[in-house]
């Protein structure tokens, strides 16, 4: 446990206990906790991490695990964008109070996950972030007046659908980690993360030992939705409630999985040959990632369902550099990893706003909404040509390392694939682009109008953060070399 | 603005191939030849195209592209000298080829015309302009005491000493019709009968005759002081391309300046001759060599742009472009079509597969973990 971020998971949880009692009146008190907390502690992580001290030489003193300091700051990131974007969601939700209590336990319970240095606690963790999940899923909006009850139902069961297939195929993932926690109890003695690398350092290491790791992957990879095991994941996020799809796809399925599976994969040291065949099967399967998710966002009708394919085929690119293992690799899949939360938020936010404004996420009723939502328009450009790794936005780069220390790991067939994969996903998103935004105008956009500033407002600043990270590349590069590379795995 | 092509771009080109023909290739007897010819004849068909030229600027164009063979040559020549000629002759082209195409440009605005028949008598008119055209003009004819005749005096003296005597004369024969050319020219805007509609014309105003006469200057400075722009340009950039340099100016009154001499007056002759036999009209001075013989009939096949690459490429377009134009369909079709089929089959097969069926996707996941647990499983050691 890292003591010094262990705040990070406490005032939020203090905050979750706190809100069913003062905002039992007046559920607005619920918006306003929630925001506070979260604004304060990434206010508390911009000064931690952007101190004069810090910024004069290089990181090389910051104190404590640079992973899993920005994983705090990127899921304190997401998660106020996801809290502001809902308090200003004019669609009225069946309990907010709930809402918000579970969004706030949610972000102590990833804060839980990246700070926790053994695997049971992890896993623990994972468990309650999964409950969270299930239970937020189910979150339903109120009907408005004059809706009839028809699409209302279908609503509900979508979510009630979502949060029952993603409780029923992630659970899978708990068997796989408990017994890989046995397996591995018997086989090393210990959970903690420093006991396994010592493990892994000593000598070739058992079987069982490597077995009960790849338990433990295994469940993880499931947790993230990695294909063959991603399937719940569009109808999850599909039938959630919006913000919670943000909330979902931004940041908690990459937390729950995929940081786990880099977490693992620093461990093994896969590049030293002593568990190849893990190594082999978790590369394999981010490929298949990439190329599955792509292909199927390519026809998708539902922008939603098409953004959970894409966010299938990004965990895609995580998971094959994370196989990789080399030091550039792992760095590429963490900085990937923050980038894609960042442009993958952005986009359910539009998604979102688009629902709010035109009443519907499906493309083929979309069309020329770029006059009446410009500012939605502009952001999902920015976030869609950072997904697609277009220079000098932020995913160009964290792409770029992948693509690069994929070659440079003597895995050319990857890179080149990884490569050519990078632009079916530009050309998936050019598609909903034309469709939604540009093309003819149909009858649901003729009366939609820009939702309001501060529903823009978290859109706007990912983007910011998006171009920021892109031009202010060298330094974010530092920043993971120096507290990254060279401390956790030279 | 012409003469930035004409006079400035042109440096790089040849700057490019004096760095490359020094440090890329090892340069041999065969790319020697292969240069020093590229350079002889690119004298002489630019210089026979300039000749018979009707219009100030093109007649000027062509000398441009005369002159850079004689930069080819000097630095084909692979010897010391040479390089040295070469590189002075591209320093001084830019410096009076500006120049004239300045004064081309200071007529055209004045009179409205560069068509070499519809003027004639400007030197009046246009003192300093005609005296940075006397100038310039001399310069790049190679006349002794300016700029032109040092550089070519080296780049033949190069030319010499690699043995191919053949090369030589077609660059004296190039500077013959250089001459001949610019007397034509010269003597058809500047001196003769002025035509009736140009008795108004004025000088050109300061800010034209300005950069020109400095122009002008520099042809003589560099002229008279060769020993200048010798010592401080060529001798250390020679330095840096690891050649001796050789002693490369001073006025020598050799067998070259006499040669120099000796086609001045055969091109004054030959301008005479011309002018006579069209009846006293400057423009139709090199219609004698234009109508000859032979040279008629490849003039009339240049005029219709026979030896044009471009026009020649042209007329073979319509056929390239039909065979291009299948080739690039049967490309769209394996780069565009194909592959966007294949990825809407695969697309379609995988949405008929994410139908939301819940037995399906248990069975899926399912089956991914016991595939996963034996590739694991055998690899560890459960076996």
């Amino acid at each position: 446990m890292e003591r010094g971020l262990l705040p990070y998971i406490l005032i939020p949880l203090l905050s979750a206990i706190a809100i069913p009692f003062f905002a039992r009146k007046t559920p607005r008190i619920a918006d306003i906790i929630a925001n506070v907390t979260l604004f304060t502690g990434l206010a508390n992580l911009c000064y931690f991490l952007f101190s004069p001290a810090n910024l004069a030489d290089a990181f090389a003193s910051m104190p404590g695990d640079g992973f899993s300091t920005l994983m705090v700051f990127t899921i304190y990131l997401v998660a106020l964008c996801v809290a502001f974007f809902s308090s200003f969601f004019t669609v009225p939700m069946s309990n907010r109070q709930a809402y918000f209590s579970l969004i706030m336990i949610s972000v102590a319970a990833m804060c839980g996950v990246v700070t926790t240095s053994d695997f049971f606690t992890l896993y623990i963790y994972a468990e309650v972030l999964a409950v969270t999940s299930f239970a937020l899923i189910t979150t339903e909006d109120l009907p408005a007046a004059e809706e009839t009850n028809a699409p209302r139902r279908a609503r509900v069961c979508a979510g009630l659908e979502g949060a029952i297939k993603y409780f029923l195929l992630t659970f899978p993932a708990s068997v796989a980690i408990i017994v890989g926690l046995a397996l591995l109890l018997l086989s090393v003695g210990s959970f903690s993360f420093e006991s396994v690398m010592l493990f892994m350092s000593a000598g070739t290491p058992n079987g069982t030992a490597l077995f009960a790791i790849g338990l433990i992957l295994l469940g993880f990879l499931i947790k993230g939705g990695v294909v063959p095991f991603h399937v719940w994941v569009p109808d999850a996020y599909q039938g959630a409630f919006s913000p919670v799809s943000i909330h979902l796809a931004g940041i908690v399925t990459k937390v729950s999985g995929i940081y786990a599976v880099i977490r693992i994969s620093m461990l093994m040291r896969f590049t030293e040959g002593k568990a190849e065949m893990l190594a082999e099967t978790l590369m394999f399967l981010g490929m298949l990632s990439i190329a599955v998710g792509a292909i199927a966002a390519l026809r998708q009708k539902n922008l939603k369902r098409m953004l959970a394919f894409s966010s299938i085929s990004q965990l895609g690119y995580i998971a094959l550099a994370a196989g990789l293992g080399t030091p550039l690799a792992i760095i590429a899949a963490i900085f990937h990893l923050f980038n894609h939360a960042t442009f993958k938020t952005v986009l359910f936010l539009n998604s979102a706003s688009l629902e709010q404004a035109a009443g519907t996420s499906d493309m083929d009723k979309l069309g020329a909404m770029e006059h009446s939502m410009p500012w939605t328009s502009w952001t999902s450009v920015i976030a869609l040509l950072s997904t697609a790794g277009i220079p000098p936005l932020s995913g160009f780069w964290s792409k770029l390392l992948i693509i690069v220390a994929l070659w440079a790991g003597g895995a050319e067939v990857y890179a080149f694939l990884a490569l050519l994969f990078s632009i079916v996903t530009l050309a998936y998103f050019m598609v909903m682009q034309r469709k939604i935004f540009f093309g003819k105008k149909t009858a649901a956009a003729g009366t939609a109008s820009e939702v309001g500033a501060p529903m823009l407002a978290p859109a706007v600043l990912m983007c910011a953060v998006i171009v920021a990270v892109g031009l202010l590349f060298p330094w974010f590069y530092t920043y993971l070399v120096e507290t990254i590379a060279k401390r956790m795995i030279l | 603005m012409a003469y930035v092509p004409a006079a400035v771009d042109k440096l790089l080109g040849i700057y490019f191939l004096a760095r490359i023909s020094i440090y890329l290739f090892a340069l041999n007897g065969a790319m020697q030849l292969l240069l020093m010819t590229l350079g002889a004849v690119t004298i002489l068909a630019a210089v026979m195209m300039a000749f018979v030229q009707s219009d100030y600027k093109r007649l000027l164009s062509y000398h441009a592209v005369s002159q850079a063979g004689y930069m080819i040559l000097g630095i084909g020549t692979l010897n010391p000298i040479g390089i040295a000629g070469g590189l002075f002759h591209m320093l001084n082209n830019a410096v009076y080829k500006s120049c004239l195409f300045m004064t081309a440009g200071a007529v055209e605005k004045r009179t409205g015309t560069g068509e070499l028949s519809k003027l004639g008598g400007l030197f009046r008119a246009m003192p300093v302009t005609g005296l940075c055209f006397v100038i310039a003009a001399a310069a790049i004819s190679g006349i002794a005491p300016l700029n032109g005749f040092f550089s070519k005096e080296l780049i033949y003296k190069g030319t010499l000493s690699t043995g191919y005597t053949v090369f030589f004369i077609a660059a004296e024969i190039g500077s013959f019709l250089t001459l001949a050319s610019f007397l034509k020219l010269g003597h058809a805007v500047f001196f003769g009968k002025r035509p009736e509609g140009l008795n108004s014309v004025k000088e050109a105003p300061f800010s034209n005759l300005l950069p020109m006469a400095i122009l002008a200057a520099v042809c003589i400075a560099f002229g008279f002081g060769a020993e200048l722009p010798e010592t401080w340009l060529l001798a250390p950039s020679l330095h840096a391309l690891n050649l001796a340099a050789p002693v490369l100016s001073g006025f020598h009154p050799d067998e070259l300046y006499w040669l120099s001499v000796l086609i001045m007056i055969a091109a004054v002759t030959n301008h005479a001759v011309g002018c006579s036999l069209s009846g006293g009209r400057a423009c139709k001075a090199s219609d004698h060599i234009h109508y000859a013989p032979v040279l008629k009939e490849t003039y009339a096949l240049a005029e219709k742009r026979f030896f044009d690459p471009y026009e020649v490429i042209m007329r073979m377009v319509p056929f390239a472009a039909a065979v291009l134009h299948r080739i690039d369909r049967a490309l769209d079709f394996l780069t565009d079509n194909l592959p966007s089929r294949i990825g809407e089959a695969f697309s379609e097969v995988s949405g008929r597969f994410h139908n939301g069926s819940y037995p399906l996707y248990m069975t899926l996941t399912i089956a991914g973990v016991i595939v996963y647990i034996f590739i694991t499983a055998s690899y560890g050691g459960l076996r």
